[in-house]
């Protein structure tokens, strides 16, 4: 069974009377431990494709299974647990929140998951030692080089031990070497059997995974 | 809430209020004003319902009253003394009558110690059987059983007794009767519709006409037994009137019960004991409050929800995350409450600071903290936190609502209502501009009047009350002497004053019948008193010693006198004042109007007679302005020669006529303190708008800067829309503040006319405040990197 499975999944915008499609029939199938890269130029669709992906955002019409269930038919709630557990998004411009620290920040997800405190320390220590952010955790994100924060994001992404990770122009507002550390992580969690979904421009990270697809236009070109 | 997540929200509101202290603090400053304002109007409301409720039977306890038909008022507080007495016994449902009588100002004595008293009633000995006075001392069933006797108050028993018992000890009445002290009691509550220092035995009340049925001056309460209706009771009233009137009295008098814990709010009759409140300033002091503490809800949910913009980011990375909606909302939904809890906590500090300056506008003694008021504060913070939960439930809503992939991109959902919210800024500056207005017009009022010609000179006058009666026989004397005082330039003795203590007692004119007479009313004088007050003459002359019979035979007149009787030419005319013992005697003098009344009442007509000696209960002197406090010393020792048994008082009449305006004087500062209020709240309503609309123009700005737009075009294209909502307020208020103010107005027989001035600072006011407020926003927009703005997508 496959982890994503999407047929004809189609995303337009009401504006002014007139639909503005930004996916078109899409059909796409992730197995699980995959390493899928999307690209595409600017405007083709990919976030929204991600977002749809990541239940952000829903279908306009098609089928969309995520781990086999229906996902139009799921409830609020059922969504927010399928986030909270299988879930973990990296975005371009960090997202992290800006009034925590990066140990709270970490936390967030555990306490919306409702982990024990004690838990809950033990496996924030053990992110930040993983992710080189020790020194830190007592910072808040504006105190971070933009390489530190994205790599608390991705810390953050994965501390709930998602099947799946998300990543939106994971290195787009970094330099090249911060970049390189990041996609070095991807490799590392790919390597552990997660499965990750990235939206790239650049061709040097689409090569660490293990397929490409490409959008233009709202099309998906195989 | 676990408690984990419980912290953690409160750890992200406090770092996010720190972080925009100006918006933290002013919605936190929005409310606490708003709860404040709550507190106080609360209190004052509970204190104005509270009144004569410490009585344990005030459901039982009734106040005769009685209408007189015909008479120049409707109906008086007060009734012949007997008939209390005889109800009682004659009427079975009466438990319990007691009687009061108000004493006139005293000069109490105990060694050494002298200080004139006004605070004197004589009451009956069941005063203690219908009232809840509790006594410390003595017994409440025999103190004031016999003449002679009085029972004090703690605070009156300390001025002259110190800590010692006063019960046992003997009091001086004007320097010459001796009264024993046979009770303490517990100062009256100042929740009370009278008060007093001290009660003397109406035993002791000599007065001849105590036992008369046609003297109105007692006020009577009764207490009815268990179950009586007021009803039944006062349906026996008029054939016990018949019994002991003659038919033609009694049918005149209208008889009812009043309830005791209605007299404070309720009634409004001639001669109450003391002035009393008004329901519905209760009912307008509440909805005020109430309207007061909606619009600083409505605001602080204006403010959170145009923050949430800024929070859409958070709300989509939470969502993303894992947060469910119900997580977000009673996240959003906690930081209101803490906001409000924080809010009501300034609230408190804010009202008890404003307390003392809130008492005198209010009147009333109030107080905000104390053993019994655990209750009202606990009810307060109930108030507070329903106000945070109302105004916060709809913020969360729509926080958590926030589509995640939209919010992450920063296109927030327009929130819907734009035109609640500008009707609710329009409403707030309508409201402001009609007070500010209504403040400036009282104040003009009061300047015109204050500085309108009396038609007599008012000041550097001074009056004294004459004390002892050889002074009053022989005042001549006294006044010569009075005069030799450096700085004081001449002297009048008089029975009454101008400034409403006239007096209105029937008289006779030549050739008109008793029925056709105008109203007359009169100022009993000495044949200085034109020259003291510098009365300007219209005609005739002005009473003189060298005319021996002015004294006893002679009479002036105001224009609007001789106008009223339609006397062409009234000197010579005969007039006459039988109750005075003053027969036909001509007119000699006409004055010019003068204003013997306040400013409110038309001139009417009066006339002016020499008083006989006994009569004279004042002297006016009037003195050189430079040096007064010297003439004033001179004048006290002076005084204390004439009459050393009586302390030396006086008091300058231009105050005494500045009191007559002291209620327009409260309104006024009430007034201003609703519209500063008023104000303060309508810019934070403005304040959340323009942060709204900026919130959701950042794109639009950024645009505009990018392709060149200054940051002072940016302020004024934000600060125009609000503009134009403070000008749709203040037109919306012009007519009905000229309409009201208008009616307010027509209270004064002299008026000044509604001028521009108000209008114009009334609207300076508001521009300049939602200026500022808007300006803060907008600018804070045009400054703002157009990068920023512009870096999503």
């Amino acid at each position: 069974m496959p982890l994503i499975e999407m047929r004809g999944v189609t995303k337009w915008y009401a504006a002014g009377g007139l639909r503005t499609f930004v996916l078109r029939a899409i059909d796409l199938v992730i197995e699980e431990g995959e390493f899928v890269t999307i690209m595409g130029p600017s405007g083709a669709g990919k976030s929204t494709l991600l977002h749809i992906i990541g239940l952000l955002d829903s279908p306009s019409e098609g089928l969309y299974r995520f781990g086999g269930r229906d996902v139009q038919g799921l409830t609020e709630k059922e969504l927010t647990e399928i986030h909270k557990n299988h879930i973990g998004f990296v975005f371009q411009s960090y997202h992290l929140i800006d009034e925590l620290t990066v140990f709270e920040n970490l936390e967030t997800p555990l306490l919306y998951k409702k982990v024990r405190a004690s838990e809950r320390k033990a496996r924030v220590c053990d992110m930040l030692d993983r992710f080189r952010v020790v020194g830190k955790k007592d910072l808040f994100p504006n105190q971070l080089s933009g390489g530190q924060q994205q790599r608390v994001a991705v810390a953050r992404a994965v501390i709930a031990e998602p099947r799946l990770i998300l990543a939106d122009e994971p290195t787009g507002n970094l330099s090249s070497k911060e970049g390189a550390e990041i996609m070095d992580l991807f490799r590392e969690l790919h390597a552990a059997g997660t499965t990750i979904v990235q939206v790239t421009h650049s061709e040097k990270n689409a090569a660490c995974g293990k397929r490409s697809v490409s959008l233009l236009d709202g099309w998906l070109e195989k | 809430m676990r408690p984990s997540l419980a912290g953690h929200y409160i750890k992200t509101a406090w770092r996010k209020a720190r972080r925009e202290k100006a918006f933290a603090a002013i919605n936190l400053a929005g409310l606490a004003v708003g709860l404040a304002c709550g507190i106080l109007t609360t209190l004052y409301v509970r204190h104005e319902l509270s009144f004569d409720r410490h009585h344990a039977r005030h459901d039982r306890v009734y106040r005769l009253v009685t209408g007189v038909r015909g008479g120049a008022y409707e109906a008086i507080a007060k009734v012949p003394g007997p008939w209390g007495l005889t109800a009682r016994r004659e009427i079975p449902e009466i438990e319990e009558a007691t009687r009061f009588v108000l004493m006139n100002e005293v000069l109490v004595g105990r060694s050494g110690i002298r200080s004139y008293e006004r605070g004197g009633v004589y009451a009956d000995a069941s005063v203690f059987d219908v009232f809840s006075f509790p006594l410390l001392r003595g017994d409440a069933a025999t103190a004031l059983a016999r003449p002679g006797t009085v029972v004090v108050t703690e605070s009156f028993a300390r001025r002259f007794f110190g800590d010692a018992d006063p019960v046992g000890g003997t009091l001086t009445f004007d320097t010459k009767d001796d009264y024993l002290v046979t009770g303490l009691m517990r100062d009256v509550p100042a929740a009370s519709h009278f008060t007093f220092d001290f009660l003397v035995s109406l035993e002791t009340y000599a007065n001849p006409m105590r036992d008369s049925w046609k003297w109105n001056q007692f006020y009577t309460y009764f207490l009815l037994r268990d179950g009586a209706s007021p009803e039944a009771v006062a349906a026996r009233f008029p054939d016990l009137l018949g019994r002991n009137m003659t038919a033609e009295e009694a049918s005149g008098y209208a008889v009812s019960l009043q309830k005791l814990t209605d007299i404070h709010l309720r009634s409004h009759l001639f001669r109450e004991i003391e002035p009393n409140a008004d329901i519905a300033n209760v009912y307008i002091f509440t909805a005020v409050a109430l309207l007061i503490l909606a619009i600083a809800g409505i605001n602080f949910m204006n403010l959170t929800t145009a923050r949430a913009l800024a929070r859409a980011k958070e709300v989509g990375v939470r969502k993303a995350v894992g947060a469910s909606r119900a997580q977000l909302a009673r996240q959003f939904l906690g930081e209101s409450l803490l906001m409000s809890a924080a809010a009501f906590a300034a609230s408190l500090g804010l009202a008890a600071l404003l307390l003392p300056a809130f008492r005198p506008l209010a009147g009333r003694s109030l107080a905000l903290f104390g053993p019994s008021q655990a209750g009202f504060i606990a009810a307060m913070a109930g108030l507070a936190l329903a106000v945070g939960l109302a105004a916060g439930i709809y913020p969360a809503f729509v926080l958590s609502s926030f589509q995640p992939s939209a919010a992450l991109r920063g296109q927030a959902r327009g929130l819907r209502g734009d035109s609640l919210r500008k009707g609710l800024v329009v409403f707030q500056f309508a409201a402001s501009a009609f007070l500010l207005v209504a403040t400036g017009i009282v104040g003009d009022q009061l300047r015109f009047v204050q500085g309108r010609r009396l038609g007599y000179d008012i000041d550097h006058l001074i009056v004294v009350p004459i004390r002892e009666d050889g002074m009053r026989k022989g005042y001549e004397t006294a006044k010569r002497e009075l005069l030799s005082v450096p700085g004081v330039v001449s002297a009048s003795a008089s029975g009454n004053l101008p400034g409403g203590s006239d007096w209105g007692i029937p008289y006779e004119a030549e050739g008109f019948s008793p029925d056709r007479l105008p109203p007359m009313r009169q100022l009993l004088v000495d044949q200085d008193f034109v020259a003291t007050y510098r009365f300007e003459l219209a005609s005739g002359r002005s009473f003189a010693f060298d005319h021996p019979t002015d004294a006893t035979a002679a009479v002036m007149l105001n224009e609007e006198a001789a106008r009223q009787l339609g006397w062409a030419d009234p000197i010579g005319r005969t007039m006459a004042v039988p109750a005075l013992s003053r027969g036909p005697s001509p007119v000699i003098g006409v004055l010019e109007d003068f204003h013997f009344r306040s400013l409110r009442e038309k001139i009417g007509p009066i006339m002016l007679l020499v008083a006989t000696p006994e009569m004279m209960t004042v002297v006016s002197l009037r003195i050189r302005a430079d040096n007064a406090a010297a003439t004033l010393a001179g004048l006290e020792r002076k005084w204390r020669q004439l009459d050393p048994a009586h302390p030396f008082t006086f008091s300058f009449l231009d105050e005494r006529f500045a009191r007559l305006y002291e209620r327009e004087r409260r309104t006024g500062r009430l007034l201003l303190s609703v519209a500063g209020l008023a104000v303060f709240v309508a810019c934070l309503g403005l304040f959340g708008l323009a942060a709204y609309a900026a919130g959701k123009r950042t794109k639009e700005i950024g645009i505009r800067k990018a392709v060149g737009a200054s940051a002072g075009s940016i302020v004024v294209l934000l600060s125009k829309d609000f503009t134009k909502l403070i000008a749709i307020g203040y037109l919306a208020a012009v007519p009905a503040v000229i309409w009201l103010m208008s009616r307010w107005l027509e209270s004064f027989a002299y008026r000044t006319s509604i001028g521009i001035g108000p209008f114009a600072a009334a609207g300076l006011a508001v521009l300049a405040a939602g200026w500022l407020a808007v300006g803060f926003q907008s600018f804070r927009a045009a400054r703002a990197n157009p990068t920023d703005a512009l870096r999503y997508e």
